[in-house]
């Protein structure tokens, strides 16, 4: 009876364990970046840029709001960085936008994430 | 102040005062007239439980504490029999055990209301049988010893059960304890949980097909508000939006689920929930 009891515990305690452990994330290489990059935020424009592969800026507000502007990309390079800021996973993204850049068939974008 | 109470019968029992471990006799008389004392410790006298003892040679094994050894010696039936582990007795090399009658304990019990403990008499007093010499029956226990540590029945019946009940009852809730919410962060530390989001854009594959089957007014800004789920498509000012192209794209939303809004210079496509 003691020992089923012990058995019972142990698994329970097991297999807890192995819950715990199977809901750490397999993250990919942004969002990793991203998360170390909240320590340190003077790094987060650098972990943008070798993400797009384009030359990022970004804003943050209230340490929740981050803008990421990348300036006067060539319209098939607009569409790019649209799709890759779909990736992240760790931001919700909450708005990607377009515009007219300075030359013609060159865009602005601005993609806008919310953390938490 | 500690009072314990030696029960004979219903007709004659004995209130004792118990100071450094000796009994001091204070009043006999019928239970009903002691019960305002109120004692919680009992001396059951001889006659009510009964002692039997096995030389040790004469059992190959060691018994265990829950072990009754007299099953075939005594008249009451199994489930009436309540028992005190086995004690080894080394002056006389035997295993000695008491017993008793469980429902008659519980008919004891009943009149005893504030009794907790049931301890026998040749048990938990020194010496009930000097030299050899028997004891009048009515001599009182007057400056004996008494164990208050002694093995004694318990009025509950769960005196045996008790410590494994418990022991099963903690077993089953520390199983539990780390599915309970919020424990697991006590036992294992923070689990620092990342939120994930989902962030495919619904409305971008909307414009995608939207744009691929319309020939869209020259654009100015386009933008995907993912957390309003609209597509906002601003178009030079002096562009004119004609009717053709307005029910073209009312047309495609009624397919896509989605609403269109327009305004000046300006289309903004809504997701459909």
């Amino acid at each position: 009876m003691r020992a089923l009891l012990i058995l019972i515990f142990v698994i329970s305690f097991s297999a807890k364990i192995m819950v715990l452990d199977g809901k750490d994330p397999d993250l990919n290489e942004i969002d990793a970046r991203l998360l170390e990059a909240a320590k340190i935020p003077e790094k987060i424009d650098e972990v943008f840029q070798d993400f797009f592969g384009f030359e990022a800026k970004s804003k943050t507000e209230n340490e929740t709001i981050i803008s990421v502007f990348f300036e006067n990309v060539k319209e098939e390079d607009a569409l790019l960085v649209l799709q890759r800021s779909q990736e992240v996973k760790v931001l919700n993204l909450h708005k990607a936008s377009i515009m007219s850049g300075q030359s013609e068939k060159s865009y602005n974008l601005e993609i806008v994430y919310v953390a938490g | 102040m500690t009072l314990v109470l030696r029960y004979l019968s219903d007709e004659t029992s004995e209130l004792y005062k118990l100071r450094r471990g000796k009994l001091n006799f204070l009043k006999t008389g019928p239970i009903d007239g002691l019960l305002s004392k109120k004692p919680r410790l009992v001396i059951l006298s001889d006659e009510n439980f009964v002692s039997s003892s096995i030389k040790i040679d004469d059992l190959n094994f060691t018994p265990d504490a829950d072990q009754f050894l007299f099953s075939e010696k005594s008249i009451l039936s199994a489930d009436d029999v309540l028992f005190n582990p086995p004690k080894k007795i080394d002056e006389n090399k035997t295993w000695q055990q008491v017993w008793v009658s469980a429902s008659k304990l519980k008919a004891v019990g009943v009149k005893l209301p504030h009794a907790q403990k049931f301890f026998p008499e040749s048990v938990a007093v020194e010496n009930t049988q000097m030299d050899g010499i028997v004891q009048p029956s009515n001599s009182t226990l007057d400056g004996r010893s008494f164990d208050i540590k002694a093995d004694f029945f318990d009025l509950k019946f769960s005196k045996k059960r008790k410590p494994q009940t418990i022991l099963i009852l903690g077993m089953i809730f520390l199983s539990a304890l780390p599915w309970l919410p919020y424990s697991s962060d006590f036992i294992f530390g923070p689990s620092d949980e990342i939120e994930l989001f989902d962030n495919s854009i619904r409305t971008l594959d909307i414009f995608s097909e939207l744009s691929a089957s319309l020939s869209l007014p020259d654009l100015k800004g386009l933008e995907f508000n993912h957390t309003n789920d609209l597509i906002r498509i601003k178009s030079n000012e002096d562009f004119i939006f004609d009717e053709e192209l307005r029910s073209q794209i009312e047309v495609f939303c009624e397919t896509a689920f989605c609403s269109v809004e327009f305004q000046d210079a300006t289309i903004i496509i809504r997701k459909n929930n």
